[in-house]
């Protein structure tokens, strides 16, 4: 797992790679929170290079998702791969999250 | 409330609101009579009209006639009365000329008196002298007074065929009444009954409107999943405040007494009452398992005010189980009529639920409790990088789940054969002194040659008793392998109940983590490794149902492998009541919590608790996904979520009704090969607040069969990081699936384990297969 960070005026975009499973997800998660303790409420999840997400990895999503927008803030999915999509789509929780076909969207839409 | 409980009030409802039309066109249709009879009984013009527009309510229109009747005659002793049942109950009593208070009287076949005559015959009976008649008259008064009337009319008061009630009017003078005046009164009495009649219905059907939003209030409030306590004191103040009625109390069922639980009575509140099955009213109706009603108070209430008042007692009952008895005390005996007391059966019946919902809740917790708080020492004993830091953990981990305050651990000393204090926790400054003095393992009660299982109580010997502040102790012998490693000492504390067996866990991971000790040193340390996570593995298979259920033309079975850590893959099945034709039916469950570790287990524990607590008293698998997802939502302290497939089998019919929380689709494949999955039918539950779960049904033919599994199945990857993938799953599944299930299962099993090869697997695996053989 690789992720790498894009801020913009208002948005930043993470961009994740590889595989988010229990082994990777406390780094995943640890970096989300980085973004959020740095005061980061609106964040786009590059995620078309995700082959893999886990239930731990969709745990994590589920969490920034509610501390975001507890802040008034929100986390969007971008680019998602047919993987990141399947899992969402088979647990149900697709209406969770804002999910764009194209970055520029999401950061638009910020 | 059931569906078909709300349907039979219904249509009362709609039965009594038709009935009270009907009647209105009646009023409409005698009113034009009476405009017709008016023309020649112009004094009476507005006598009916003044009845037919007094108020709804009884009393005041009882008045309202007996005004209109005094118009017509001398009306100084005047009765007006309805029939309910087999009693007459009075709504005017005046005695020359004098309200009297209102009385009713049963109508026994023996002596119905002359009103009872008057409801057979439906007559009217003029008498002009009780003296002379008195041997002619169709019916005797009921009545003895050394001052009897001697001159009456009884009218009474018909709708259609029916009699509804009488109204007597008597005189102390004979010949008060001529044949005229019973005709004008017999006009009066058609329109009163014709009011009366509108007047009960809607009294009824307002009575009972209300009662039913009560109903389904106070079963909504009480469906709530909490303590009994909470439960019970919850329950008697609904009732009273929603029903309006005096006092409530609840019984509980206790080794065959019934214990005062709650009560809203002010004398009541905080004593202890016990009484005997049988005894008193509340006792009577455990005994009895019925309803019973009782124009008093209970004995053991104050014998000044009980026989102004009423009281009904209601058995809770579940299978014909009494838990506990409903008693309400009222100060109007008529309160509880017919309707009242079908209201509360029903209520008792929501309650019954509530109750045994409350008590599986509250047993399950406890499991629960006592299987993550093993779980956390185990995880305590893994993670400790040496003995002397688990010890430590365990002795102070001890206290905390336990709830005891002293703790020692004795290890024993190779070389001089002796116990040593090594870790304490609560003993303050006696340590020093207690390290210093090794005791032999007998001095402990200790059997050095005969492994005791459980704990022994013992008296302390002298240092350590006054270190512990108490004489007793209970003491546990540590063995591993045949082998005498230590002791654990905790105070005697009485009551310590289901507690016991943590201290029974705890002391067996001792002995582990000792044993481990030793491996370590020497053994490589790997082996340790394993050992520890065996422990978790225990632990958590724990949580997993013993067997399969056998039945006849089904195979059933079920596999799991844990990956490294510990994980959250569940499965279960739970033995439901049988359907309405007496099939047995099964509860089966796939779970799968997200994440890894502690915090899973203990949510997977969570989960299953609550699986098991509301599927028990439900049918619906959507309804009982629904509820759990309320409840996990409402427990939560964390993000974490599960996903359940849930599905309610009844094997004789091969009926399968399921709702699917977001769980990796189960693969159906029928005899003649063709595949589906049960897909989805609503999201993983934990991260909706308003989750709507829907049902679906398949029907089992011969040869059908269903796999449930969980993700680590098709995720399991090999070396290339390539899934093991759905595909093989249902190619294999295709190929294999005229075989019984286990041996489906092991071409599963054995599939994935090739693709694997040699990679460690990262998740759990769990499946389970269903099929019907015949």
């Amino acid at each position: 797992m690789e992720i790498t960070t894009r801020d913009y005026k208002r948005v930043s975009v993470v961009r994740v790679t590889g595989r988010i499973d229990s082994s990777t997800a406390p780094q995943f998660e640890e970096k989300l929170n980085d973004h959020i303790k740095n005061g980061h409420t609106h964040l786009v999840l590059e995620m078309d290079g995700a082959d893999y997400l886990s239930s731990a990895g969709v745990r994590i999503l589920i969490s920034t998702q509610k501390t975001l927008k507890g802040k008034g803030g929100e986390v969007a999915l971008a680019q998602p791969s047919p993987r990141v999509k399947e899992v969402l789509e088979l647990a149900g929780l697709g209406p969770l999250f804002h999910i764009y076909d194209k970055t520029e969207a999401a950061v638009g839409e910020a | 409330m059931t569906p078909s409980l709300v349907w039979i009030y219904l249509i009362i409802l709609v039965v009594a609101l038709s009935g009270a039309g009907f009647i209105l066109y009646r009023r409409w249709g005698s009113r034009r009579a009476l405009v017709a009879r008016l023309d020649e009984l112009s004094k009476f013009a507005d006598a009916g009209q003044r009845i037919l527009n007094a108020p709804f309510d009884l009393h005041q229109l009882a008045q309202r006639i007996y005004i209109e009747a005094g118009k017509i005659v001398d009306v100084s002793i005047f009765q007006l009365g309805l029939f309910d049942g087999d009693r007459y109950r009075l709504l005017i009593w005046i005695m020359d000329g004098e309200a009297r208070p209102l009385r009713e009287f049963s109508l026994t076949p023996n002596s119905l008196g002359i009103v009872g005559w008057m409801r057979e015959s439906r007559r009217s009976l003029l008498v002009r002298d009780f003296e002379k008649e008195i041997d002619a008259l169709p019916a005797k008064p009921r009545y003895i007074s050394d001052d009897p009337p001697r001159s009456a009319a009884f009218v009474p008061l018909m709708v259609g065929d029916a009699v509804l009630g009488v109204m007597a009017i008597q005189n102390r003078q004979p010949d008060a009444f001529s044949e005229e005046d019973l005709r004008l009164l017999s006009i009066i009495a058609n329109h009163a009954a014709a009011a009366l009649q509108n007047a009960r219905l809607l009294d009824q059907a307002q009575r009972r409107a209300t009662q039913l939003e009560l109903l389904s209030e106070v079963a909504q409030r009480i469906n709530a999943l909490q303590s009994l306590p909470a439960l019970y004191s919850q329950i008697v103040n609904l009732i009273a405040e929603k029903f309006s009625e005096y006092h409530v109390s609840f019984f509980e069922i206790e080794n065959e007494h019934l214990n005062l639980r709650a009560t809203t009575h002010p004398d009541r509140l905080g004593k202890t009452i016990i009484l005997n099955i049988g005894e008193d009213v509340a006792g009577k109706a455990a005994s009895s398992g019925k309803l019973v009603l009782k124009q008093e108070l209970p004995e053991y209430m104050n014998p000044d005010v009980r026989q102004t008042h009423s009281t009904v007692a209601i058995p809770v009952t579940i299978d014909e189980r009494v838990l506990g008895v409903i008693e309400i005390n009222s100060d109007d005996g008529s309160s509880f009529d017919e309707n009242t007391v079908a209201v509360y059966n029903s209520l008792a019946a929501q309650i019954a639920i509530a109750i045994l919902e409350s008590q599986n809740y509250a047993s399950q917790q406890e499991e629960a409790w006592i299987n993550a708080a093993l779980l956390q020492v185990a995880e305590a004993v893994a993670a400790s990088p040496s003995l002397d830091v688990s010890l430590q953990t365990v002795s102070r981990l001890t206290t905390l789940l336990v709830g005891v305050d002293r703790v020692a651990i004795y290890q024993r000393n190779d070389a001089d054969s002796k116990f040593h204090l090594t870790h304490h926790e609560g003993l303050g400054d006696a340590v020093s002194a207690l390290q210093r003095s090794p005791v032999s393992p007998s001095e402990l009660g200790v059997n050095e040659t005969h492994v005791a299982a459980a704990a022994l109580h013992t008296t302390l010997p002298p240092d350590l008793a006054s270190a512990f502040e108490c004489d007793q102790g209970m003491v546990w012998s540590l063995w591993a392998r045949g082998e005498l490693l230590g002791a654990l000492v905790v105070e005697q504390r009485d009551a310590l109940g289901k507690r016991l067996q943590i201290l029974d866990g705890i002391a067996h991971q001792l002995s582990m983590a000792m044993e481990n000790a030793r491996l370590a040193r020497e053994v490589a340390v790997q082996q340790r490794m394993e050992r520890e996570m065996e422990v978790g593995r225990d632990i958590q298979a724990s949580f997993l149902p013993d067997a399969c259920p056998l039945i006849e033309g089904w195979s059933v079975c079920s596999y799991w492998q844990v990956a490294r850590q510990v994980g959250g893959d569940f499965y279960d099945f739970i033995q439901l009541r049988p359907d309405e034709d007496g099939n047995e039916r099964w509860g089966i469950v796939i779970a799968d919590v997200a994440d890894k570790g502690v915090p899973a287990a203990l949510f997977m524990a969570l989960s299953r608790t609550l699986l098991r607590s509301v599927a028990i008293n439900r049918v619906s698998p959507a309804d009982t996904l629904e509820r759990v997802n309320q409840f996990i939502l409402n427990d939560a302290r964390s993000n974490l979520f599960v996903t359940v497939f849930y599905a309610v089998w009844t094997p004789r019919t091969g009926h399968f009704v399921y709702a699917n929380g977001g769980h990796n689709p189960p693969l159906l494949i029928r005899a003649h090969g063709d595949s589906s999955s049960l897909t989805r039918t609503g999201a993983a539950l934990g991260v909706f607040e308003e989750a709507q779960y829907q049902e679906q049904e398949i029907v089992f033919a011969k040869g059908d069969m269903v796999l449930l599994y969980t993700d680590g199945l098709t995720d399991a990857i090999n070396a290339q990081s390539e899934d093991f993938g759905l595909q093989r799953v249902t190619n294999i599944a295709a190929k294999v699936h005229t075989q019984s299930a286990a041996n489906i299962q092991s071409a599963i099993v054995a599939a994935v384990a090739a693709h694997v090869g040699g990679t460690e697997a990262f998740d759990d695996i769990t499946m389970v297969v269903v099929k019907r053989d015949a």
